[in-house]
């Protein structure tokens, strides 16, 4: 049992993200981030009333269970909101080569569901609020700090 | 229960320091705040020993504890810093207020003081935050003017917010700067023609739309309502105050249940008007945060000042100006054209707008409010009044 413990422990290492962690005040996601190092998207669900939880957190606001399900969903939305970026910010200097980028806000699972971030990739010709959007999962890179991240790209 | 704040407490001194460029303060940030609550002080007429608490809110560095041995203070009796960003601002009067109609403390000094003359200064407020910080930064989000931009967006296109009443907050905040000859922005050289043409970091918002952080320094000092009445100048009382958020809502997203934005003052509204007994028609002027402009439009809609429906109509340049409009915003600037330090400017304005001599008075004005932090993660809301309106 402590061999496959430490095992764990090794494996959980192995993901990008963990080597430099972007700390906040929650930090319930990192089933989201292990998703899309492995290349599937995983959104956290209540395991009891199967209430969407999102942003990620420790407890179901709605029926009070601990039990959180991370579920695999196709990367497919709508535009919630989005905005194009087109000076460089210090923070994320990374991006410089790709200024000017959009960046969005998708809404996945109908008009209840989570709102994903992401960058918007390929023609930005029908950009709105409300368009459809197909999501594609990156690997982790340095311009994304290690993170494995989202790109979207119109479909209508 | 509900107001049992109502007139307990007044605002009875303004120290406000000259604005500043950022990064450009010619003296250390905790040496602008001493500067900056001596000046509230002697503004008040009361001696500086006496003061006996602090508050603000975010990231404020300057605490009672770093300032109180320079001021000389007999005791430090309160303490304390609202959560959040801008949000806190008008909360932060509100916590002062408390503590002195409580008896916790006897004069209680709101503070801001920012000088980031070094880059290791530059305080955390400035980058994106929040529950799970990735989801912006690892996707080129960093700052509030894209994470407010993102918003907007929202608010434009699909909540129905004219760009019209955007651009109306902007055009009076500058307005009522060119007015003001302590206003950062005074003399400066806007026109409508340059705000449309002016780059756009975030888009949809122009650069006009964001509010630039200054150095500087301002400390607005509150007593008990029963010692106001001593004072130098006529006390400007704290009829209400109230911070919050509304349920069901994720991250900094402003979606509500019928499917439109808020700014996030729904709640805090309804309770500044219960508690104060007045409502926003009652409202002579109001100087509201802005982080950007379109947060200001949604404030005007929380608070009741108009509707979705009469939006347009209601946030026109004539309508937001004084000394004739119907609610006169951010008279003397605001946080776009005023100076900014994260929305401490606007309760000083309010306090000057019930003494009677703001650069831009309103005619009479008896009862002000202060708004902090529209899209904020919590926001606050604060009604100043004169001895009439109690």
């Amino acid at each position: 049992v402590k061999s496959s413990t430490q095992e764990t422990e090794v494996k959980k290492m192995d993901y990008s993200f963990r080597k430099r962690r972007l700390v906040g005040f929650v930090d319930a996601g990192d089933e989201f981030w292990e998703g899309l190092e492995e290349g599937v998207l995983r959104i956290s669900r209540c395991a009891q009333c199967r209430h969407w939880i999102w942003e990620p957190n420790y407890r179901c606001g709605a029926c009070g269970s601990w039990d959180i399900d991370w579920v695999e969903i196709d990367p497919v939305g709508t535009i919630y909101a989005w905005t194009r970026t087109n000076q460089v910010f210090a923070p994320v200097a990374e991006r410089a080569d790709e200024v000017p980028y959009v960046n969005l806000h998708v809404q996945v699972q109908g008009s209840t569901g989570p709102k994903l971030p992401g960058l918007l990739e390929g023609p930005e010709e029908g950009l709105r609020v409300g368009a459809a959007v197909t999501g594609r999962i990156n690997p982790p890179s340095e311009r994304s700090k290690g993170y494995a991240y989202l790109t979207w790209a119109l479909t209508e | 229960m509900g107001n049992m704040l109502r007139g307990k407490a007044a605002v009875v001194g303004i120290g406000q320091l000259p604005w500043y460029k950022r990064g450009t303060a010619p003296e250390p940030e905790s040496k602008l705040a001493l500067r900056a609550v001596v000046a509230a002080a002697e503004d008040a007429g009361m001696d500086v020993r006496d003061i006996d608490g602090f508050t603000s809110w975010g990231s404020e560095r300057n605490a009672g504890r770093h300032l109180m041995s320079a001021l000389g203070l007999r005791e430090l009796r309160f303490s304390a810093l609202v959560w959040t960003h801008g949000g806190g601002s008008a909360g932060a009067v509100g916590l002062a207020a408390m503590a002195v109609a409580t008896g916790q403390a006897n004069a209680v000094v709101v503070l801001r003081a920012m000088a980031e003359t070094d880059a290791r200064t530059r305080l955390s407020s400035v980058v994106y935050q929040g529950a799970e910080p990735p989801f912006a930064l690892v996707h080129g989000m960093a700052t509030p003017a894209q994470g407010f931009a993102l918003r907007t967006s929202r608010e434009l296109e699909h909540d129905g917010l004219p760009s019209s009443a955007i651009e109306a907050v902007v055009e009076a905040s500058y307005y009522h700067a060119s007015r003001n000859p302590n206003a950062y922005a005074h003399g400066a050289d806007f026109s409508r023609e340059l705000y449309l043409s002016s780059r756009r970091p975030a888009e949809p918002l122009r650069l006009y739309d964001n509010s630039r952080e200054n150095d500087g320094a301002i400390a607005l000092l509150i007593v008990p309502a029963e010692r106001a009445a001593d004072l130098r100048h006529k006390p400007v009382y704290v009829l209400s105050s109230a911070m919050g958020r509304f349920g069901g809502a994720e991250g900094t997203s402003g979606e509500t249940s019928d499917g439109r934005t808020t700014a996030g003052f729904r709640s805090v509204a309804g309770r500044i008007w219960n508690e104060s007994g007045y409502g926003p028609s009652d409202v002579d002027t109001a100087q509201l945060y802005t982080n950007v402009s379109s947060g200001v439009v949604l404030a005007l809609i929380d608070h009741g000042f108009c509707t979705w429906d009469n939006v347009a109509e209601f946030a026109t340049v004539e309508n937001l100006t004084a000394p004739n409009g119907g609610l006169p915003i951010n008279t003397a600037g605001g946080d776009l054209a005023d100076g900014f330090l994260h929305g401490a400017g606007n309760a000083p304005e309010a306090v000057r707008q019930i003494r009677g001599d703001s650069a831009n008075q309103v005619p009479n004005a008896k009862l002000a409010l202060v708004a902090g932090g529209p899209h904020d993660y919590m926001v606050s809301s604060t009604l100043l009044g004169t001895d009439e309106t109690l």
